[in-house]
């Protein structure tokens, strides 16, 4: 049985192992950029988090060595221990995965706020088994490219900046909505860009000559596939796709990358994996012949890294297809105003 | 007078020499101070290496040295319930710098703990295995310095929890597909 000896005693050791946990958690988030652990400003600039974590550990013990005087007598066993340390070990965990989703959260809001226009029109879209939103820049009176983006299902990437540039540049810009999670299911899914691609042609201001896709992270691979095997899609551009299923299962490292809460979000979307390995993209990127494919990664993407998608490929396929932007990670990569003005750039350029 | 009174006398007679000497060895040797300390440092451990397979091998190191860490206070209970030996300030005068605890002296319960720890992380990381067998050492030290233990009784805990963790890591696989499946779930939460 556990015998705390001293509630004093027992609340106080909880207290510091909180608090030194807390610590060695900003600790381990300086170090190694952990966003989804950082408890001050960002994961990439440290000082803050190096600060935090020294003040937790030397001012929790500290503060206990100064306040428990049970320490130089008999007091708690070994068993004692380890269960207040577990119970502060989660503790701690959950105060530090909860509160940096919050301070993040609060971030990206700022940032969301700062980008809000209306330069295009908007029109919702409900036709057989499709549905999405589509943006339409200013009516010149004659027929336009169009972009149909495969955006993530999981639906935690923001497609404001891209939209906004696409539609700047004279693009019609068609936003897929995939639907609830139990009715995404292969091989049925692949009839969802050909089912676009038909309504598409049936608008007056839709050039159906011109029909390009923008698929990311799962968006991407659908996009590759499909156009593998469709000849009226004419240009692809995926943002980071995933082309392995090894891919699908990041682990902590995604935590680099965005916050826990966010990062559940992006799993909770659990057919990813399968969907990913039945997909087979890469064996369709050499069906796209000579129509025109960009692949963008970034080079902080630590769910599917640049380097990795390079080996995937082969360095024969991945020259000239393969693009790595400095700075933006997988989550982050569609929300950045460089990929968005990259994105449009590369469309006028080859739709 | 035995060798191992002697050398628990020639360290113990250092107490009260130096004001520093006795604050850091308090410092040390209670029960809250190393132990949280080392406990930290696999925290930070559990997150270490630049790529999944160095970290998953840091994490099959801590989860095994938890184990070994069982595995050795089990042992340890045995060796107290057929073997008591009396504190040192029980039978001879030494400078008490710590409360008189009443268990057993042999083998030393916090060597046992450090050591085991330790020899099980060094099994798999030599530079931080060295760091935590330093830190061990010190918190054996403390106790000699402190007067609650004889330098044979930390020698035995030293010596079970380092035999604890050979025997755990280098014959223990049978648990590795219990390791795996906690590193698996972790993953599957992004925490491993």
């Amino acid at each position: 049985m556990l015998n705390f000896v001293s509630p004093h005693l027992a609340i106080n050791y909880f207290i510091l192992a909180f608090a030194t946990i807390v610590g060695a958690l900003q600790l381990v988030a300086a170090r190694h950029g952990l966003i989804g652990l950082t408890l001050v400003g960002s994961a990439r600039k440290p000082t803050w988090s190096y600060l935090l974590a020294i003040a937790l550990i030397v001012g929790g013990f500290a503060w206990f060595f100064a306040t428990t005087p049970e320490v130089f007598i008999h007091g708690l066993a070994g068993s004692e221990l380890v269960v207040l340390f577990g119970a502060a070990g989660i503790c701690a965990l959950a105060f530090t995965l909860i509160s940096s989703s919050a301070l993040q959260g609060v971030q990206h809001q700022e940032r969301s706020n700062l980008k809000a226009d209306d330069r295009f029109r908007r029109e919702a879209v409900s036709w057989q088994q499709l549905r999405g939103t589509l943006y339409l820049p200013e009516d010149t009176g004659e027929p336009k490219p169009v972009i149909c983006v495969l955006p993530s299902p999981s639906g935690t990437l923001s497609l404001h900046p891209i939209v906004a540039d696409l539609t700047g540049e004279g693009f019609i810009v068609l936003a897929i909505d995939w639907g609830p999670e139990k009715e995404i299911r292969y091989p049925e899914v692949l009839g969802l860009l050909p089912g676009v691609v038909a309504y598409l042609t049936r608008r007056d201001e839709v050039n159906p000559e011109r029909i390009g896709v923008l698929g990311i992270d799962l968006g991407g691979d659908l996009a590759i596939r499909t156009a593998g095997t469709d000849r009226q899609i004419a240009a692809v551009l995926a943002l980071a796709p995933f082309l392995n299923q090894v891919n699908t299962k990041p682990g902590l490292s995604i935590l680099k990358e965005t916050s826990y809460l966010e990062a559940l979000r992006w799993s909770s979307f659990r057919k990813r994996g399968k969907l990913v390995a039945e997909l087979a993209a890469l064996d369709y990127v050499s069906k796209l012949g000579s129509r025109p494919l960009l692949l963008i990664y970034g080079d902080q993407d630590s769910i599917t890294p640049a380097e990795r998608a390079c080996v995937t490929l082969g360095e024969e396929m991945a020259r000239g297809r393969l693009k790595s932007l400095p700075g933006e990670g997988h989550l982050s990569l569609p929300r950045s105003s460089v990929t968005s003005t990259l994105v449009a750039c590369w469309f006028k350029e080859n739709l | 007078m035995s060798f191992d009174l002697q050398l628990l006398q020639w360290i113990n007679n250092l107490a009260g020499l130096n004001v520093f000497l006795d604050g850091l060895m308090r410092l040390l040797v209670n029960d809250y101070f190393l132990t949280t300390a080392m406990s930290l440092i696999l925290v930070i451990f559990w997150f270490e290496g630049q790529d999944r397979d160095r970290r998953e091998r840091n994490q099959r190191a801590i989860l095994r040295a938890i184990i070994v860490l069982f595995v050795a206070n089990i042992v340890l209970k045995l060796c107290n319930l057929v073997y008591f030996r009396p504190r040192p300030f029980v039978d001879h005068e030494v400078n008490l710098l710590f409360y008189r605890p009443t268990d057993s002296s042999f083998p030393s319960n916090p060597a046992t703990v450090g050591f085991s720890v330790a020899a099980a992380i060094w099994l798999y990381n030599r530079r931080l295995g060295a760091l935590l067998l330093l830190l061990a050492t010190l918190f054996g030290l403390s106790r000699i310095y402190c007067g609650v233990h004889y330098p044979s009784d930390i020698i035995a805990g030293a010596l079970l929890g380092a035999l604890s963790a050979y025997l755990v890591v280098r014959k223990g696989g049978f648990i590795d597909p219990i390791i795996s499946l906690i590193i698996r779930t972790g993953r599957r939460l992004y925490l491993a």
